[in-house]
């Protein structure tokens, strides 16, 4: 127990002394999807976009579904999702095969990529919120006070991503079928996430369900911030973000005790 | 005086199979490597049981035949490897040139990749610009610095290695190799490079098939066969002792032998 302690804490010591360097190299990959240009980032939000309207197409006026202002009601779920959580999960998954050159350069810190990618994919979602803003003036949704705990959500959502990233990173070393798996898995759970449907609108019985998921309590906590102008459920948002805490321990003592054979599997 | 790297009883050990290439959950469970790479399974044995010290300030020569283990001896000491079982201290900063084709990223440009390079090292960004201009001018590369590293040629990519190598000022340089690289005038350049830095008194660990000139040039040598140190001792002396049990052999006789089965 004590040896995982000073191994995190060196984990964590080498990823700060190295954070020029993350930030070098999210400044990079977002310019590298960008372009530097402003079309660049146009490209970037006309995926949820597109997404938003078709879900308000099949919601409101197929299934006839009653969910008032549901343009911005869906878009609050779906930016984090899109722009951050599969972002980061499908980046941060093949980060380390991805950097291939770097990683089996000497001084290379490997342990900053999945800081990278989680970081890049949080830089996005930034990105996109002004577009967000845009549209709740458009739909006439006020922000109140309980905006304020956006970093908070931002928070539990950057520390499960962390934990997740670090694992399967390292997994896809190894097996390069991860990257598959966590593409199917992130199209199913997409359902799974109160997206498409107000989690508060769920029968009951089927929430503990939901719940499985932490990125359920994420997302509800995103919505209820930013469009129901109400306070997140606190014990659920901290489950999550110890949650994530946990994942971050078991996935950088993972990353770490496995890093020195990334070279030999590149 | 100190050990600037010390190995004591590093054992490296590479498994037989990966051939293939990397190990899919098909493999695993169809074909059951499972088992395969958790039992009896065969290994290289790459490195076995080498010790060494490497006071600061020595330049070390590592000579040996193909497939004797100098590669990968660089490559534990860069931390690229990790043992199999042994320990590996090394002390100061680390700058290694392990072959073509290591370090930098193909799809970004020679500037972005210097830039890269050096944080990885962990410069401060401040010293990076300094010594920016240097690293470029050295390598000769100012008019493609801003074209992706993947359009360089092989000799211009040997020259940005180099120059990024000797500009973060190391404490410790490993080569490999790399001399060979680049044209005739570089290949001079670098040299008089070296050189300094043996004067500076910097730790330099050398492979080179070249034995002149790591007979001239390290002040020691090991040579190494079947991953052992076989000897170690002043570099003319060692080399020469390679270049008897060499002719004994019938030149390359190892190696040829292998080929007529
Ligand atoms: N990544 C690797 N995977 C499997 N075997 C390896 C790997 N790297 C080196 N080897 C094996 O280890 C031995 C030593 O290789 P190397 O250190 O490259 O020798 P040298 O540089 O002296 O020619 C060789 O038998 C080689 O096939
Ligand atoms: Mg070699």
């Amino acid at each position: 127990m004590r040896e995982r302690t000073v191994l995190l804490v060196r984990v964590v010591g080498a990823i700060w002394g190295r954070r020029a360097l993350t930030t070098e190299l999210v400044r990079r990959e977002l310019k590298l999807r960008y372009r530097g240009t402003v079309l660049g980032f146009v490209w970037t939000m006309i995926n949820p976009l597109v997404f938003m309207v078709i879900y308000t197409l099949v919601v409101t006026y197929f299934f006839r579904i009653e969910i008032p202002k549901f343009p911005a009601f869906v878009l609050t779920g779906l930016l984090p999702w899109m722009m951050w959580f599969t972002e980061a999960m499908s980046s941060g998954t093949t980060c380390v095969v991805d950097h291939a050159p770097f990683v089996t350069n000497a001084v290379f810190p490997a342990e900053v990529l999945p800081l990278v990618a989680v970081g890049t994919g949080m830089m996005n979602f930034l990105f996109s919120l002004p577009v967000l803003l845009l549209l709740y003036v458009l739909f006439d949704v006020r922000l109140s006070v309980t905006a304020v705990a956006l970093p908070l959500v931002m928070a539990t959502q950057a520390s499960l991503l962390l934990g997740l990233v670090y694992i399967t990173a390292t997994l896809n070393v190894f097996f390069r079928d991860m990257q598959y798996i966590v593409r199917h898995i992130l199209t199913m759970t997409f359902y799974l996430t109160p997206i498409l449907y107000d989690f508060a609108r769920i029968p009951p019985q089927f929430h503990w369900i939901l719940r499985l998921n932490p990125m359920t309590t994420v997302i509800d906590s995103y919505r209820r911030a930013l469009f129901f102008g109400t306070w997140p459920n606190w014990r659920n948002l901290g489950l999550v973000l110890g949650l994530g805490a946990g994942l971050i321990a078991v996935g950088m003592g993972l990353f770490s005790a496995k890093k020195e054979l990334f070279a030999e599997h590149l | 005086m100190t050990d600037a790297v010390v190995l004591e009883h590093v054992w490296k050990l590479f498994r037989r199979y990966p051939v293939r290439g990397h190990t899919t959950l098909k493999d695993l469970i169809v074909r059951g490597e499972w088992r395969k790479r958790f039992k009896g399974q065969q290994h290289v044995e790459a490195l076995r049981d080498v010790s060494l010290q490497v006071p600061q300030g020595l330049v070390l020569g590592i000579i040996g035949s193909n497939g004797s283990g100098k590669s990968t001896l660089l490559r534990l000491v860069a931390g690229i490897y990790r043992p199999s079982s042994g320990r590996i201290v090394v002390a100061g900063r680390v700058a290694a040139l392990l072959h073509l084709g290591l370090g930098f990223h193909p799809e970004l440009s020679g500037r972005e990749n210097i830039i890269i390079g050096g944080l990885a090292a962990g410069l401060p960004r401040r010293e990076i610009r300094r010594a920016f201009d240097g690293i470029v001018e050295f390598a000769e590369l100012r008019e493609f610095i801003d074209a992706p590293v993947r359009t360089y040629s092989s000799g211009m990519y040997a020259r940005l290695a180099f120059s990024v190598a000797v500009h973060v000022n190391p404490d410790i340089l490993l080569l490999d190799e790399v001399l060979a690289v680049g044209d005739e005038r570089f290949s001079e350049k670098s040299k008089q490079r070296m050189d300094r830095f043996k004067r500076e008194g910097k730790t330099i660990l050398f492979v080179s098939h070249g034995l002149d000139k790591v007979a001239e040039w390290c002040h020691e040598a090991i040579w190494l066969e079947g991953g052992r140190v076989r000897a170690r001792g002043p570099a003319e002396a060692v080399v020469g002792e390679y270049r008897n049990s060499c002719a004994a052999d019938g030149g390359f006789g190892t190696r040829a032998r292998v080929r007529h089965g």
